[in-house]
């Protein structure tokens, strides 16, 4: 049988692929790594994949459609907006996300700007900097363990905010989730509100993990500003385009919140000329949640697991289009092992 | 297109032991039903003739001990009105899954409604074999009072507690143990690295790790082909002759011929087991005559809460299942490339404002 062909899409095109090769060692796969310029390149270099392994953003649905012999495109990151995920399905093609390999980082992100919008971290330092020393210009500081905090999607991520903020912090935990199975909400002893609103009604801080799709897209606008309280703050550490970013600038300006603790934006780099950056009650990071030194190979050895696992003939555990069996041709495969767990720096 | 919730018909199979449901008995399965304006049938007869008749006037079938042959999913999914089954429960052994696959029968449980009481159950057998409970309260009511039989005895904290199988319930057990003090290590093939790790626990490559390292094993597994007899003679060589055996899951997954023979051997320390392979147990069972066996009648999961609970959600999960949605415990996921698309499972609160109610 000829190898399997395993197309990595983006980066350099000389990555020795140390995690990539160790996971499917047991393999007979070849690597080919390419670093198209255009959709066409990309097509060309997908065309005859058995496995896309991607990089860069050649998630077009022309490009996938070239993708004719793939049974799976595995992107390293958690997002998979890039990925026309129906194009995939249309093909029989299995898409793998990055699940796991920075919740830790992305969740400390969030508490990170919890805490530095609770305590004025980042105004303080600017005053001090100024050469001022005056702390009631940062209005009052409320007792955390006495506020609500509201937490958007009950994934990975919004797990372990809730573990960290609710049970660390003790502060009073909603969760908005309308997919989640009550028991994960028993066990991790939140209360779950069935609706957008109430979360934005009731909350202190409000903290936004979902995954950016056709339902996530703008699901936070002028409305949801609108209900928060003038105390609350809103914190996005998933994707720009959850929130309508004009509405909430316009929240910010008249008022309507206290503050907001931003990661993402809708366009990135974000324009120095966004009024997000000039307000002292915003603090901002460069869509940098999910860096840490160990999430970068991390998410190679998630994405090579996933990998691994179809072209092994199991299931992926980080599947994303469970839609897609009705397009294959071996419906079943045996659930894939969810890969050996080492040195994950405890 | 869903269908409407006025059209939908329910039908209860109660338990095969005691026909003649009352319907103050039903009131907790048929509340979903209720909520969405959907009838709810008791099913009254005694013969698969019978059952098939009335599986082709219903939406969806709901489970209580009634015991299906699998025969019958030739007449439901694909084949009929009857779309899927939701069985009381968190045990799916006895189920036929890939014939309920082939036909597109849609199959739930009742998930996780026992998570806290099985959990528990574990935790007390776990303490009544650490501390020798079952002996010394014997040995106190007969008028005895020594402490000759004391050591050896664990410190509990420090400890390792071993589980196999990381679900609900393992991870909960999970957590309670890490209550205790103790060292929390895990087997599951199919568990994330990155849940076990959310949980605290380290997870082992193999069973037999499991067995050497452990002073206290607990298995929280489905019964399957796969897990039967998953704990036998070869782990129980494997363990230390100072640590316990917990099993609250199913009896099948020990080889209780080799448990017997590794307790009698002092291969192990004990036991603490709610379930066996043979139930009700022969009273002639060797396991009773052990003063280091703990044993309970197969109640692990019980208490009004959860058992109400579970009644609660066997009716949800049937509306989910009769209007177009996929069920939250879906316990055959395979069915998914062999029915139509279907809506994701919602809560039961949005589910209602979806469907107006």
């Amino acid at each position: 049988m000829a190898k399997q062909r395993v197309v990595v899409l983006g980066g350099d095109t000389d990555d020795p692929l140390y995690h990539e090769r160790a996971e499917m060692a047991d393999l007979d796969v070849e690597f080919v790594q390419e670093a198209p310029t255009s959709e066409g390149e990309a097509m060309e270099a997908v065309r005859g994949a058995d496995a896309i392994m991607m990089r860069g953003g050649w998630g077009s649905e022309q490009v996938i459609k070239a993708a004719d012999q793939a049974q799976v495109l595995a992107v390293y990151s958690h997002g998979f907006n890039h990925i026309d995920v129906d194009a995939a399905t249309d093909m029989g093609i299995i898409v793998t996300n990055g699940a796991g390999m920075c919740a830790e980082e992305v969740s400390n992100q969030a508490v990170t700007m919890t805490l530095a919008l609770n305590r004025h971290t980042v105004q303080s330092t600017l005053q001090l900097r100024e050469g001022r020393w005056n702390a009631a210009e940062f209005g009052p500081t409320e007792p955390i363990d006495e506020q609500t905090l509201g937490i958007v999607g009950f994934g990975n991520i919004g797990r372990q905010v809730a573990r960290k903020l609710g049970q660390g912090w003790r502060m009073e935990t909603i969760v908005y989730d309308p997919y989640i199975e009550p028991w994960i909400i028993t066990e991790y002893g939140v209360e779950q509100v069935f609706e957008l609103n109430e979360l934005f009604k009731r909350s202190d801080y409000v903290i936004v993990v979902v995954p950016l799709n056709a339902e996530t897209f703008h699901m936070i606008g002028k409305e949801q500003f609108d209900v928060m309280k003038e105390s609350a703050y809103y914190i996005n550490t998933c994707r720009g385009s959850v929130n309508d970013e004009p509405a909430l600038i316009e929240a910010l300006q008249q008022g309507k919140i206290r503050g907001a603790g931003l990661d993402v934006f809708e366009q990135e780099p974000v324009d120095p000329n966004n009024p997000l950056l000039q307000m002292k009650n915003v603090i901002t990071a460069p869509h940098s949640a999910g860096q840490s030194t160990r999430s970068g190979w991390l998410a190679r050895q998630r994405a090579s697991q996933q990998v691994a696992a179809v072209l092994r003939g199991e299931w992926p555990s980080a599947g994303q289009n469970p839609e897609v069996t009705s397009k294959l041709d071996s419906k079943t495969r045996q659930p894939g092992s969810a890969g050996l767990i080492t040195g994950e720096g405890d | 297109m869903s269908p409407d919730a006025k059209d939908i018909r329910v039908l209860y199979l109660g338990p095969k032991s005691r026909p003649g449901v009352h319907s103050s008995d039903i009131e907790q399965q048929s509340k979903a039903a209720k909520e969405m304006g959907a009838e709810f049938v008791v099913y009254a007869g005694d013969s698969d003739g019978e059952l098939i008749e009335a599986l082709k006037d219903a939406d969806v079938a709901m489970s209580q001990g009634h015991g299906i042959d699998p025969s019958l999913f030739t007449h439901m999914g694909n084949n009929g009105r009857c779309k899927g089954l939701v069985s009381f429960g968190h045990g799916y052994d006895g189920m036929d899954l890939s014939s309920a696959v082939e036909n597109g029968v849609i199959l739930a449980n009742t998930a996780s409604f026992g998570t806290e009481e099985v959990s528990n159950q574990t935790m007390m057998h776990f303490l009544v074999c650490s501390r020798k409970f079952v002996l010394h309260d014997k040995l106190v009511k007969n008028g005895t009072w020594t402490r000759e039989h004391l050591a050896p005895m664990g410190h509990i904290a420090g400890q390792t507690f071993g589980i196999i199988g990381l679900g609900d319930i393992g991870r909960t057990v999970a957590r309670k143990a890490q209550a205790f003090g103790m060292k929390v290590i895990g087997y599951d093939p199919f568990v994330s690295s990155w849940d076990a790790k959310e949980y605290g626990v380290e997870m082992v490559g193999t069973p037999q790790e499991i067995a050497k390292r452990s002073d206290y094993v607990s298995p929280h597994t489905y019964l399957t082909p796969k897990t039967h007899h998953m704990v036998g003679a070869e782990f129980f060589d494997l363990m230390k002759p100072t640590a316990y055996l917990i099993n609250c899951s199913r009896g099948p997954v020990v080889d209780e011929k080799a448990l017997i023979e590794a307790l009698q051997q002092g291969k192990i320390a004990g036991a603490g087991l709610d379930v066996f392979e043979q139930e009700p147990i022969d009273p002639n069972n060797e396991l009773l005559k052990m003063d280091n066996v703990s044993v309970t009648n197969h109640y692990a999961s019980y208490s009004e809460v959860a058992w109400g609970r579970a009644n609660t959600q066997l009716g949800e999960e049937a509306m989910r299942v009769a209007l177009g949605y996929w069920p939250m415990s879906l316990i055959n996921p395979d069915v998914r490339s062999t029915v139509e698309p279907r809506n994701w499972a919602v809560s039961w609160e949005v589910m209602l404002a979806e469907q107006g109610k």
